[in-house]
């Protein structure tokens, strides 16, 4: 299918598809060659010179090997002494006033400028010129500082800018020697995504001002796991110090979901789980003021009170309401909790779209379900469609993916929405419609879609763009802010299953929380699907309502009103499964201490429905447990205890309710996750 | 709000529909707002930018490129020696001192009335007329303190012609007074 070359290597022969690049088919059989300004996502610009092989027959001497595509028959030494003595001369140059700070710089132990001159470098330099000064460090904006001393002009940080985020930030200023990073105007580097040009800069020139000097790396081990922000699920590096504390978060790349890149909102958001107010120790309320208990004793009372409230009033007075933040084990054996211990169908996740679908809401949610899509799909689309959505708002990077769908691979991206949104600038065409008005808009593409009647400009987008396949269509499932919400997914439905008689389709919700498709297809509803909810069970004004327990949900923060917190005291039990003392948790009767994302082994189901693994890589604070721990432990207080030692028994449990689900062993979840076989389509 | 007067965004105009993309007109574009403004103002290079449809980011990284664009005030004489070889051979170390003692400034400075800008810069390729000084784009040739001093002294009665690039330049000249050996 690929034409493959034959290429020779430092006398090692074998065969690359075409085109490779020289570096990547070295990289490829474990042949290392130095590199600064080369970047796999990036591309070559050739500005570093460390990379330099010598190839037979090319008389120019010393070539860079970021830069030259593999030609067949090509005989190439990375380490013949004319490249050696080439690359220590490079790496003088690269030292000549790089001021070698190593023993106070961030970057020292983990830092490519040192392993490399080490490595190829020469040893010792022959300078004695005094080295060149800046002023540093620079504050670039409110994320990022710069040591312009440090920096080798690599041009990563204002490729990256220019070419994946594509907001222009960064830039380099004068030339030669005087080449410097900067700004427009000194103005602040401001982004979603600062955060990747710290990690892409091969020295300590670009440092995050909230991790400046808070760690060596070489304390620090990084261990893999989700980022648990947002339903598009990056792939992290954790890093831990001291096996207890979590201190960074490093990218992890997955080509099928982050490409590598991670958004800031992501990126810093970690200091929770080390955080000295997380709930340590179950808590039981007296008068006005929590106490510490043993779990024996929070279990005992809270079986007690849980038993009489069922005998009194039968068990749907007791109501669940589990985050979508928490994993598919925590919530499987939720539900199964709710369910078989207390006997009540009242189960629900929040946050979620309150919808009140009849039978074609419900169809509608399943048609789009049906059509699920994969992230990598985005780059295979001939159009993209935003109908309504905004995936720099929800879910970040992928508005670095869409970019990429666009700039390498031609898609073209039609948005649809009420406002401005960052990728508007990005947009082939775009229609708008009044705030809130997505349904009627949905409807008149639709109509268009089959023949009917539509104004013109929707008529035109539609001839122009959704008569092609495929065609990725990005909806915000939340539905912020429209007035027709059921009407508006029902539309979205249709017009996704007509434009499926067409045209190749594909669908990505943008979703509340990290695991919300994971709750969807456990099945975390309450009797009635999503036309009912056990929320508003809760706190409705008739409530019959009498015992509640609430896993990781901010009920009385999300729901501000009175009345919320009136309904919570009201209630003659209230469970709050936590990590801090939320408003809701303030309210309980029992607060439970709950594992963070980083401190259980289990499982989240992004956007495009890719099973990932989240680990225990720290211990939890005190003696808080995963939730699904604590509701098993819970339920052996009571006359039906649930049997489960292991997440991977509750995954068993899941993989028999969950069919598309059953295609998935949990020993074999590869490290970058894995999508249900059933919807591995070509 | 522009800064750039009509005949300026014509001018720019003209240079655009020369290239296939617009871009490819920064350099004389900027040379057009450099010489209606004086210098390269962050509003004039954003005005570049709006009108070749580029960014202000790239506009910068391409003005701070050379450096015969301005990025500070300049006087409205701006004296450029030239320092390479062949002037230096000649004396134009010695020229620069006697001009910067003269007018009280350092190269790289503007006198405090406004009036003059001193600067060091590499070869304007009249060696065979070495020293050699360019005044706002008009070349003064076989420099001698005596040909500087009534230099000066014409640009002080606002009586010294000077040149510009031709076809860029929209600022009206001055009428000459000092004949340059050609």
């Amino acid at each position: 299918m690929q034409d493959l070359v034959s290429i020779t290597v430092d006398g090692q022969t074998w065969q690359v598809p075409k085109g490779t690049l020289l570096w990547e088919a070295c990289k490829s059989q474990g042949i290392d060659i130095p590199i600064f300004c080369y970047h796999t996502k990036l591309g070559p610009v050739g500005a570093c010179r460390t990379c330099l092989v010598e190839i037979e027959g090319m008389s120019k001497g010393p070539t860079t090997a970021c830069s030259t595509p593999v030609a067949d028959g090509m005989v190439v030494s990375t380490r013949s002494p004319v490249v050696a003595k080439a690359q220590r001369g490079i790496f003088d140059f690269l030292l000549a006033n790089h001021p070698l700070d190593c023993p106070i710089c961030d970057r020292g132990g983990e830092c490519p400028l040192q392993d490399q001159s080490f490595a190829y470098g020469p040893g010792t330099s022959r300078y004695i010129e005094p080295k060149r000064h800046h002023v540093k460090p620079i504050v670039l904006g409110p994320t990022i500082a710069l040591d312009r001393e440090r920096c080798v002009l690599c041009w990563r940080c204002v490729r990256f800018t220019a070419e994946i985020a594509e907001d222009k930030s960064i830039i380099l200023l004068d030339r030669g020697e005087h080449t410097v990073v900067g700004t427009f105007q000194d103005e602040p580097y401001v982004s979603n995504f600062s955060g990747n040009v710290v990690e892409l800069c091969p020295v300590g020139a670009l440092t995050s001002r909230k991790q400046r000097f808070n760690f060596r790396p070489w304390e620090l081990q990084n261990r893999p796991s989700v980022c648990p922000h947002c339903a598009f699920g990056c792939n992290l590096n954790v890093s831990i110090r001291k096996n207890d504390e979590v201190i960074r978060f490093l990218s992890r790349d997955n080509p099928e979901v982050d490409d590598s890149w991670l958004c800031d909102r992501g990126r810093y958001d970690y200091e929770f789980v080390n955080s000295p107010d997380r709930v340590t120790a179950p808590m039981l309320r007296r008068g006005d003021a929590f106490v510490q208990v043993p779990w024996d004793e929070a279990f005992q009372f809270i079986a007690g009170r849980l038993a009489t409230v069922v005998e009194e009033s039968g068990p749907d007075t007791v109501v669940g309401v589990a985050s979508p933040r928490l994993t598919n084990e925590d919530l499987f054996v939720f539900k199964r909790f709710m369910n078989a211990v207390v006997g009540s169908v009242q189960v629900d996740h929040f946050p979620r779209p309150q919808l009140e679908l009849a039978g074609d809401g419900e169809t509608a949610l399943e048609t789009l379900n049906s059509l699920n899509a994969s992230i990598s799909s985005l780059d295979e689309a001939r159009t993209i469609v935003l109908l309504g959505a905004d995936p720099s708002l929800r879910e970040p990077v992928m508005e670095l993916r869409l970019r990429k769908a666009v700039n390498k691979h031609g898609a073209r991206l039609v948005v649809i929405n009420s406002d401005e949104i960052p990728l508007t600038g990005k947009a082939e065409a775009r229609l708008t419609y009044p705030a809130g008005r997505l349904a009627d808009m949905a409807h008149s593409l639709l109509s268009s879609l089959t023949g009917g009647d539509a104004p013109e400009d929707v008529g035109n987008v539609v001839a122009t763009y959704l008569t092609e396949g495929p065609v990725a269509i990005v909806y915000d499932d939340r539905l912020d802010g429209v007035t027709d919400k059921n009407g508006a997914l029902v539309a979205i439905g249709d017009l996704a299953a007509a434009l499926g008689e067409r045209v190749s389709v594909g669908v990505l919700p943008l979703l509340d929380a990290a695991n919300s498709l994971g709750a969807r297809d456990l099945g975390v509803l309450p009797l009635g699907g999503w036309g009912g909810s056990a929320v508003d069970r809760l706190l409705g004004p008739d409530s019959q309502v009498r015992a509640a327990f609430v896993l990781g949900a901010n009920l009385a923060r999300d729901i501000p009103a009175p009345e919320t917190d009136r309904r919570l005291e009201q209630l003659d039990l209230l469970v709050v499964n936590e990590l801090f003392l939320t408003e809701t948790a303030r309210l309980a009767d029992v607060v439970l201490p709950a594992a963070s994302f980083a401190e259980k082994l289990g499982t989240f189901t992004n956007s495009e429905r890719r099973i990932q693994m989240v680990r225990n890589i720290v211990p939890t604070p005190g003696v808080a447990r995963a939730d699904w721990e604590i509701l098993v432990d819970l339920s052996q207080y009571t006359d039906r205890p649930l049997d489960y030692a292991l997440p991977q028994q509750v995954w068993e449990d899941i993989r028999r309710d969950v069919p598309v689900y059953s295609s998935i062993s949990y020993d074999t979840i590869p490290p970058q996750g894995v999508r249900p076989a059933s919807l591995q389509r070509a | 709000m522009a800064v750039l007067s009509e005949a300026a965004h014509r001018r720019i105009g003209e240079f655009v529909a020369k290239y296939p993309e617009r871009r490819s007109a920064l350099l004389p574009a900027l040379h057009v707002a450099q010489n209606e403004v004086g210098w390269l103002t962050r509003e004039a290079m954003e005005e570049v930018a709006v009108i070749l449809d580029l960014d202000w980011d790239q506009v910068e990284e391409v003005a701070s490129f050379y450096t015969m664009y301005y990025k500070q005030p300049v006087g409205t004489y701006v004296l450029e020696v030239c320092k390479t070889l062949p002037c230096s051979i000649l004396g134009a170390d010695e020229m620069i001192d006697y001009i910067s003692q003269k007018l009280g400034i350092a190269p790289g400075e503007t006198t405090a009335d406004g009036m003059f800008t001193l600067f060091r810069v590499e070869c304007l390729a009249a060696c065979h007329r070495a020293p050699v000084m360019q005044v706002n784009h008009r070349y003064f040739q076989n420099l001698t303190q005596e040909k500087v001093d009534a230099l000066i002294e014409a640009a002080r009665q606002q009586q010294l012609r000077t040149g510009g690039v031709p076809g860029l330049t929209v600022r009206r000249s001055h009428p000459d007074l000092i004949e340059t050996e050609r």
